[in-house]
């Protein structure tokens, strides 16, 4: 298993090496740089070309990528050309918001979509089953954005509410913490758990028609045993893949509803870069998406191992 | 439903508020005041025989609002780009700065919304001439008592310094060009500053008193910390209490503020809420004290759900068509009969119904209609720059340009664009012109306009306090902002002559010819500009437009 951790650990290098090139190339081709984001709408071509010097710009591509990367691997990701201040703090400050929001979001779902699925699958073809399929066909046709926007709009004209706005650090201030996250995260929690509802009623339907769990049954034991101590653990192999991939996708931020609950997360900040073509920020952040999917990517496969003692890495 | 246009939208007038109420023309009837006005228009009149004005000209004297002291005033918008006014052009860092430092003098935000008169700020009294100004400086004026000013007196050198700054060479000193007029500084005695100026210029007053980048400065602060990044020591109405990035920004009352009694608040909390309908949920949720609502609708739904006060004005900014009229553009384009012809065939009313629900009033030259003095009447306007198809027909057939192509860009935030420009595409099509619709992601629309690569463009303008602000730059051939290349030595001749008219009437006058004589050049057409709605909870008194990015006006806001 060692073995194996450090054979994946040292295969992720090449992968976030492709992956910081190909984003530099493809942000250098994209018209428009940081000088002309920056200089608004007062830019001369004179400034714009003095800025570009000082930003580095007019440097050769290879030349500025060295640079990054030789910072980087001195722990030092780069300045914002926006901010001037240090990307890492940008990350720092905005990755506690879209990790809570992930694992919250992530939870929120599981707790939704996990027993609607289950007694989905256990009351095949009834009117539990039914109900459970249009739920998950609800979950999944609404848009995050527009229930998002439900739910700040209408509460604020029917009951004159609204959910905080102003971001309060977890352990700072964990009520108003857990009152500005609760809603955007049962919203994204919501709107995923409609295809983890869909996987858990098909894999436990597949694992219910084993020749094990006639045999569990026939031994006599209790239904909900044989749900959930023998059945639930072998479905649940799709269900964590696709767990991994949802928990990936949330902590490279969930932009949209970032935006509508005022969260200010990575996501937001991402796109903010991109649009400013704040080259440093980007760069960081993709080395940072890049590194997160890798390791959920690990995760995951590792849990397959404790899920199913067949599988083993060596 | 809340779609992304509506949110897009939003975002575009949080950026345009604080320019919502920006009027070109300066000074009502009642401010004729001599070049050494105190609180005059923003062409100050008159040469050096003038005496100086007291203080206290009928603009000047505007009513400060009564007030209660206390409570906390909370207000939306977009985060900070950087601390450093003079070093960036972010509409929030600027607004922001303006409730911290205090400038020569401001325009006044308690006469009526179309009325652009200056006052006192720092400078009690001001005389100009062709190659001087003389300000006579506020005696008792502190910076905040924090270090390492610690409230001392704000005093002449600290004017110089500020104003020298500005001018400092370099990318991001995007706000030096306001001060391009000024050949040097000095400080015969502590309350004294002259500027002496290279030219005559009749908009530099109201440049100084702009709230872009143009707040004073203390140089011990930024002795001590390199940039005005990390803190502010100002010496207005408030003190920056905390900047939470992506967060909020919070200010506090400065208790040593100049004014006796001022400000009434003793907080203000501005949130920095992204999404429009965010911001628009927690206006009617009474979580915001202030909001400016996107359009008739959402100012309708105010009304509906709320007791708010709500006062609608026209913006003043608005998008313009410019033509490319160098290398890189349309050839075509450089023939006026060809721009004068687009002109004619666009339908001003039709845009103004269909675009606007009628919630905006004409455009048709460089200076919005409610500019008061320096606007032409809206009767004038629509009886000059009227729909003739069959002119526009005859035009272009004059020109050898029966049918015409052209493509159009514009931002792909620009929501008024990506309404207007299909209909103005209809318009054209009937006097044979086929417009193509280009939009174009921001940065890289930006990246066109600085290169005058593009055709015809729709680009956006802020509101400037003078026409000279917006004349030169835009249409002088050695203007920065010059991106259509007009070359027009006929225009050039016009738009330096009115920098040298400092009597007020006389230039009122001269812009007003130059605007009537706007189709010989046209190398911008105007159409429509929308209204701004500005609602404040019923609980909020001493409401104010701000004018440009100065939201000085802060200081005379109270709670009931």
């Amino acid at each position: 298993m060692q073995r194996y951790v450090l054979r994946r650990a040292l295969n992720m290098l090449p992968v976030l090496f492709g992956l910081t090139v190909a984003v530099f190339l493809v942000m250098r081709v994209i018209p428009g740089d940081a000088a002309s984001a920056m200089l608004d709408e007062s830019p001369t071509a004179a400034a714009k070309e003095e800025l570009r010097r000082q930003l580095g710009l007019d440097r050769p591509l290879a030349e500025q990528y060295l640079t990054w990367v030789g910072g980087v691997l001195h722990g030092d990701l780069g300045t914002s050309f926006w901010t001037n201040r240090p990307v890492s703090g940008e990350i720092r400050r905005t990755a506690p918001v879209t990790i809570e929001l992930a694992l919250l979001a992530s939870l929120a779902a599981l707790v939704v979509a996990l027993p609607i699925g289950i007694l989905s699958a256990v009351k095949q073809d009834t009117v539990w089953d039914y109900l459970g399929r249009s739920v998950s066909i609800i979950a999944l046709s609404v848009p995050s954005f527009w229930l998002g926007t439900l739910a700040v709009v209408l509460p604020a004209i029917w009951f004159k509410w609204v959910p905080p706005v102003t971001y309060q650090p977890l352990w700072e201030h964990p009520r108003q913490n857990l009152a500005q996250f609760w809603l955007p995260a049962l919203v994204i929690g919501a709107g995923s758990s409609g295809a983890m509802m869909r996987m858990t009623r098909s894999a436990l339907l597949e694992v219910l028609r084993q020749d094990y769990i006639r045999t569990a049954r026939a031994k006599g034991l209790a239904p909900r045993s044989v749900i959930l101590r023998h059945a639930l653990k072998n479905a649940m192999v799709p269900v964590i893949t696709m767990f991994g991939a949802l928990v990936g996708g949330l902590l490279t931020g969930a932009v949209i509803t970032e935006t509508i609950f005022n969260l200010p997360g990575f996501g937001s900040l991402t796109i903010n870069a991109i649009s400013q073509r704040d080259y440093p920020q980007i760069q960081a952040n993709v080395l940072m998406f890049g590194l997160v999917y890798t390791v959920i990517n690990l995760l995951v496969d590792l849990s397959y191992a404790m899920l199913n003692p067949r599988i083993r890495y060596g | 439903m809340i779609t992304r246009r509506t949110m897009l939208r939003r975002g575009a007038l949080g950026a345009l508020s604080a320019g919502a109420a920006y009027l070109l023309a300066c000074g009502s009837d009642s401010n004729s005041n001599s070049s050494t006005s105190s609180g005059g228009g923003s062409a100050p009149q008159a040469a050096a025989s003038v005496a100086p004005a007291t203080p206290t000209t009928a603009a000047a004297a505007a009513t400060v609002p009564a007030g209660k002291p206390g409570g906390t005033l909370v207000l939306s918008g977009s985060d900070l780009q950087r601390l450093d006014f003079q070093r960036t052009i972010s509409t929030p860092t600027q607004n922001a700065s303006s409730l911290v430092f205090s400038r020569l003098a401001s325009y006044d935000p308690y006469v009526d919304l179309n009325t652009y008169a200056m006052r006192p700020d720092l400078a009690e009294s001001w005389e100009q001439t062709g190659d001087k100004v003389v300000f006579k400086l506020r005696k008792g004026a502190k910076w905040q008592n924090l270090p390492p000013l610690n409230g001392r007196e704000v005093v002449a050198e600290d004017l110089k310094y500020s104003l020298t700054r500005v001018a400092t060479t370099g990318a991001e000193y995007v706000h030096g060009y306001k001060v391009e007029p000024v050949s040097a500084i000095e400080t015969p005695d502590k309350y004294t500053v002259v500027l002496k100026l290279r030219f005559a210029s009749a908009g530099l007053m109201s440049d100084l008193a702009s709230g872009q980048g143009m707040g004073t400065v203390p140089r011990e602060l930024v002795e001590a910390d390199g940039d005005l990044d990390k803190r502010w020591v100002g010496s207005g109405p408030y003190m920056l209490d905390k900047w939470t990035k992506g967060s909020n920004i919070r200010f506090v009352k400065n208790p040593d503020y100049y004014k006796p009694g001022l400000p009434y608040l003793d907080a203000i909390e501005w949130k920095f809420i992204t999404d429009a309908s965010t911001n628009l949920a927690n206006f009617l949720a009474g979580q915001l004290h202030f909001y400016i609502a996107s359009g008739l609708e959402q100012s309708d739904q105010i009304k509906k759900s709320t007791k708010a006060q709500i006062r609608t004005f026209p913006n003043l900014g608005g998008t313009h068509k410019m033509y490319n009229v160098g290398a890189k553009g349309n050839a075509a384009l450089r023939d006026v009969r060809v721009r004068q012809a687009i002109d004619l065939a666009i339908d001003r009313a039709q845009i103004q119904e269909l675009v606007l629900g009628n919630d905006g009033v004409w455009a048709a030259t460089f200076v919005p209609l409610g500019f008061g003095e320096w606007s032409l009447t809206d009767a004038e306007t629509k009886q000059l720059y009227a729909t003739n198809l069959n002119e526009a027909k005859k035009l272009l057939e004059a020109a050898g340009q029966p049918k015409l192509t052209i493509p159009v860009e514009y931002s792909n935030i620009d929501t008024f664009a990506q309404d207007e420009l299909p209909l103005m595409k209809q318009m054209l099509a009937k006097a044979g012109i086929e417009l193509q619709l280009k939009p174009l992601e921001r940065t890289i629309y930006l990246q066109n306009q600085v290169d005058s690569d593009f055709n015809l463009m729709a680009i956006g303008m802020g509101a400037y306090p003078d026409p000279d602000n917006y004349l030169y730059p835009t249409f002088h051939s050695k203007g920065t902002k010059n991106y259509g290349q007009v070359n027009d030595a006929d225009l050039d001749k016009r738009i330096e002559k009115q920098r040298g008219i400092l009597d007020y009437k006389e230039r009122v006058a001269y812009i007003k010819e130059l605007q009537k004589d706007w189709k010989k050049y046209l190398y911008r057409t105007y159409t429509v500009n929308r209204n701004d709605h500005q609602a404040w909870q019923p609980n909020v008194k001493g409401t104010f437009v701000p004018k440009g990015w100065d939201y000085q006006g802060m200081e005379a806001v109270s709670l009931a």
